[in-house]
């Protein structure tokens, strides 16, 4: 086994000209497969982590069919049936909120908002919502002001300390009013949210619903986000068919699809840029096999197995494709570490566009290990495939009529 | 003339590896061709959703209404400026509209929309809207404070057809009024977005709920009848109309040039890297192709061939090669995207997604001559660069030490 890696290695070795060139072409693939994976894999991420960093959390429990309606008319009672779940290994704290739409109103603007009711403490530690702050205060508990996306409150003309009135539908389709001074702005990477979100106290958004002691949401916090999944089915054995629990997948299908879409675009392409480098290297292994016909024979002759000399040959192949593979990698992995360090932030009109489809225009690229070893696994079953041939060649090769060639 | 006859015979001496080298330019340069027409069809697809649905070809607003859409800031003549372009003959329709901000509620729920108030045959011509409600007959006549609502809205609030809504607003006098409104249909469009926020009423019902005048309106929505004469007509419109804001779909949404241009410079980078990619294939080829024939170059220089005529065999087969594999590529590319241009291809899997960027679940793949004329010349300079080193490491033979080896 030994012998064949060693004569596999030289053997590589002989042609360097042809070696280099097909590791390069390798190389040429899977760098730009990297680049683009990563780029692709990062702004989705991205964009995907800070709606749920920022907004809805990793999971989230309501009435049952809460989500679809969103109806404040499905608030429940987050009293001690739920304290159950607290202990529940992976959930860290449940943090509950009031969320629904009202008209916000300020001199002569009016506009649709979501309006949340939050604990604020708990919501700092839940979404890091202190730290978005970018004018005047957080809110305190109790506080009788409002917190205001600073989108929204540009088209509102609001300015810290001016009032703001909402009028909406309360539970049970009471009448709500009131008034509320602006405490602070805050800003939100997703236009979606920037443009549409106001934030009151939680007892003050009870009030305001009129919803007495009733939430319309609780946001699971976890130690463990690649858990949810599991620790978002346990909470619905315990909570049974009255309550949905929700993963963040689940709460935003749409925005998965379009990840899912614009991912299976860019492999295609991948693929396809693939499919015209295993050519190239075809054509090297054919070349390869036809000036070396005197010396298969000559192995073979002299007693080398069918099998050794395929894997002999096998070794060869993939020995060239992970010197590229590997030598892509090498040169890829600065430079996406680089835009993973340093976004590419697209600016002026660039941005605006990114936003009307609801993206933060902010490219990070992603450096998760997957791509990197993606590429390295489909270069490697490309080559198994290729070394298909040879072996097939091997197989029907007669030493004397090649010795004689 | 010789040349090239030595040249073509020289490729057919080592069929398996021309017709691999030739497969792979084959190959790449359809499904090249395949992709671009995709993404000119999908681009294409996004471009006229945005015309026919949001933007029209012109759009004619109050210079500042679009800042903060306020109720007060309407056309008050717009009746007339109506009248007057539907009698030009550059003009194939005109829709005059309000648009509201305010809020829906059903008694199950509450969603902040824009109401735009509209001339249901009118908004016929520019948008279609009557073929894309899915459910109930539109607006009836004799009947006032209808609504129409998109399917996403009104599974939101909870509501179907003939179920009763309120919607709040403001009026031109600053006070928030509010009126009942009866769902009369759902219609469903291809862009999210919009379809979350817009529901249509009738423009005389707004104008009375909002104290417009009967001959006011927030916007005048414009088709022409010649898509290419867009810009000069709104540069007339902007003389005649002046103090009103005469916009083109280009100024309306930028974002439709940028895409474009976008498109355009993606579309070069991959031709460029799939090119880069067929050179790597090539050269190896070519290279081999030379090197086994070290004893016959030498021969041919050793009886007289000067050495530009080996360099120039040398690209001459490298060309060939190329140009045996590009039309044969080009034009199986050409055959699947005309194909596909005319069937479609049916994304309805992800039509959720594709709302979320604004596109319809068919595409049409299109190619222009700009594609094709793009990509030959691609695939001559690509041959080119890649035969230049196998032709260099030709002439630099000895023609002796070239005879001697082997």
């Amino acid at each position: 086994m030994n012998q064949i890696i060693k004569l596999a290695v030289r053997n590589i070795w002989r042609n360097k000209r042809r070696t280099l060139i097909t590791a390069a072409s390798i190389l040429f693939a899977v760098f730009f497969a990297v680049a683009i994976s990563a780029i692709q894999e990062g702004t989705w991420n991205h964009m995907v982590d800070s709606i749920v960093h920022s907004h809805f959390g990793y999971a989230q429990i309501h009435k049952d069919g809460y989500w679809e309606d969103k109806s404040i008319d499905n608030a429940f009672d987050p009293g001690p049936a739920f304290s159950s779940l607290n202990d529940q290994t992976h959930v860290t704290q449940l943090v509950p909120r009031i969320e629904s739409f009202a008209l916000a109103s300020s001199g002569v603007y009016t506009k649709g908002t979501l309006v949340i009711g939050i604990d604020p403490p708990r919501e700092d530690k839940l979404t890091k919502i202190q730290s978005r702050v970018t004018q005047g205060d957080y809110l305190q508990s109790g506080d009788e002001g409002a917190l205001v996306a600073d989108g929204l409150a540009k088209y509102l003309k609001l300015e810290v300390g001016d009032t703001l009135i909402l009028i909406s539908q309360g539970y049970h389709g009471i009448n709500a009013a009131g008034k509320f001074p602006v405490r602070g702005l805050v800003h939100f990477g997703s236009p979606e949210l920037n443009k549409q979100l106001i934030y009151i106290d939680l007892q003050k958004a009870k009030w305001f619903y009129g919803t007495d002691s009733l939430v319309t949401t609780l946001v699971v916090d976890t130690d463990r986000p690649d858990a949810i999944k599991n620790t978002v089915k346990q909470m619905r054995e315990k909570l049974g068919p009255e309550y949905e629990a929700m993963d963040y997948e689940e709460m935003m299908p749409d925005l998965m699809q379009a990840k899912e879409v614009d991912t299976a675009g860019s492999q295609i392409i991948l693929m396809v840029l693939y499919l015209i480098i295993g050519f190239g290297i075809f054509g090297t292994i054919l070349m390869m096999l036809k000036e070396r016909e005197y010396e298969f024979g000559i192995l073979k002759a002299i007693g080398m197995h069918s099998g050794q000399l395929n894997l002999m040959l096998w070794l060869e192949t993939i020995f060239l494709g992970l010197i590229g593979c590997a030598a892509g990698l090498i040169i890829s992995f600065p430079i996406v570490y680089y835009f993973y360090k340093n976004p590419i932030e697209p600016s002026g009109q660039m941005a605006e566009a990114y936003e009307k489809f609801g993206v933060e225009p902010i490219l990070p690229a992603s450096i998760a290990p997957g791509i990197f070893l993606s590429q390295a696994l489909v270069v490697f079953i490309m080559i198994t495939i290729l070394a298909i041939y040879p072996m097939y060649k091997i197989h029907k090769l007669k030493p004397v009529e090649a010795m004689r060639a | 003339m010789m040349l090239p006859k030595i040249a073509w015979r020289n490729i057919w001496r080592s069929r398996t590896r021309s017709l691999v080298v030739i497969g792979s330019v084959v190959i790449g340069i359809w499904a090249l061709i395949f992709l671009l027409g995709f993404f000119r069809g999908q681009v294409n697809n996004y471009i006229s959703n945005i015309i026919e649905n949001e933007t029209s070809h012109i759009q004619i607003h109050d210079s500042v209404f679009k800042s903060d859409f306020e109720v007060r800031l309407f056309i008050p003549e717009a009746a007339m400026i109506q009248q007057k372009l539907e009698e030009s003959p550059e003009i194939k329709a005109v829709s005059s509209r309000l648009l509201i901000n305010g809020m829906l509620s059903s008694s199950a729920a509450v969603q902040g929309v824009m109401v735009k108030g509209v001339d249901l045959a009118r908004e016929n011509e520019v948008t279609r809207l009557s073929d894309k409600v899915i459910e109930g007959s539109g607006f009836e006549a004799d009947k006032s404070n209808q609504v129409l609502v998109s399917q996403r809205m009104a599974a939101k609030l909870k509501v179907g057809l003939r179920s009763k809504v309120v919607l709040t607003f403001q009026n031109v006098q600053d006070d928030i009024s509010t009126a009942a409104f009866r769902i009369a249909g759902i219609y469903k469009t291809v862009n999210r977005i919009s379809d979350e926020l817009y529901v249509f009423a009738q423009i005389d019902d707004m104008r009375r709920l909002t104290d417009i005048s009967v001959e006011g309106a927030h916007q005048i929505a414009i088709l022409v009848n010649d898509f290419d004469q867009t810009d000069s007509i709104a540069a007339g419109l902007v003389q005649t109309l002046a103090p009103w804001k005469v916009e083109t779909y280009k100024q309306i949404s930028p974002d439709l040039e940028l895409f474009n241009s976008q498109i355009r410079i993606n579309m070069m980078i991959m031709t460029v890297i799939f090119m880069l990619a067929l050179i790597f294939g090539i050269i190896n080829t070519m290279l081999m192709a030379v090197l086994e024939r070290l004893k016959e170059l030498g021969m041919l220089m050793a009886v007289g061939m000067n050495k530009l005529k080996v360099f120039t065999m040398v690209v001459l087969e490298t060309i060939f090669i190329a140009l045996i594999g590009a039309p044969i590529g080009m034009l199986l590319g050409y055959l699947t995207t005309a194909y596909l241009n005319r069937v479609g291809i049916d994304l309805s899997r992800w039509s959720k997604a594709l709302e979320e960027f604004g596109m319809s679940d068919l595409v049409r793949p299109t190619l222009d001559n700009e594609t094709l004329i793009t990509i030959a010349i691609a695939v001559i300079i690509t041959a080119i660069l890649a035969s230049i080193y196998p032709a260099f490491k030709a002439i630099r033979l000895k023609p002796v030490e070239a005879l001697r080896k082997i």
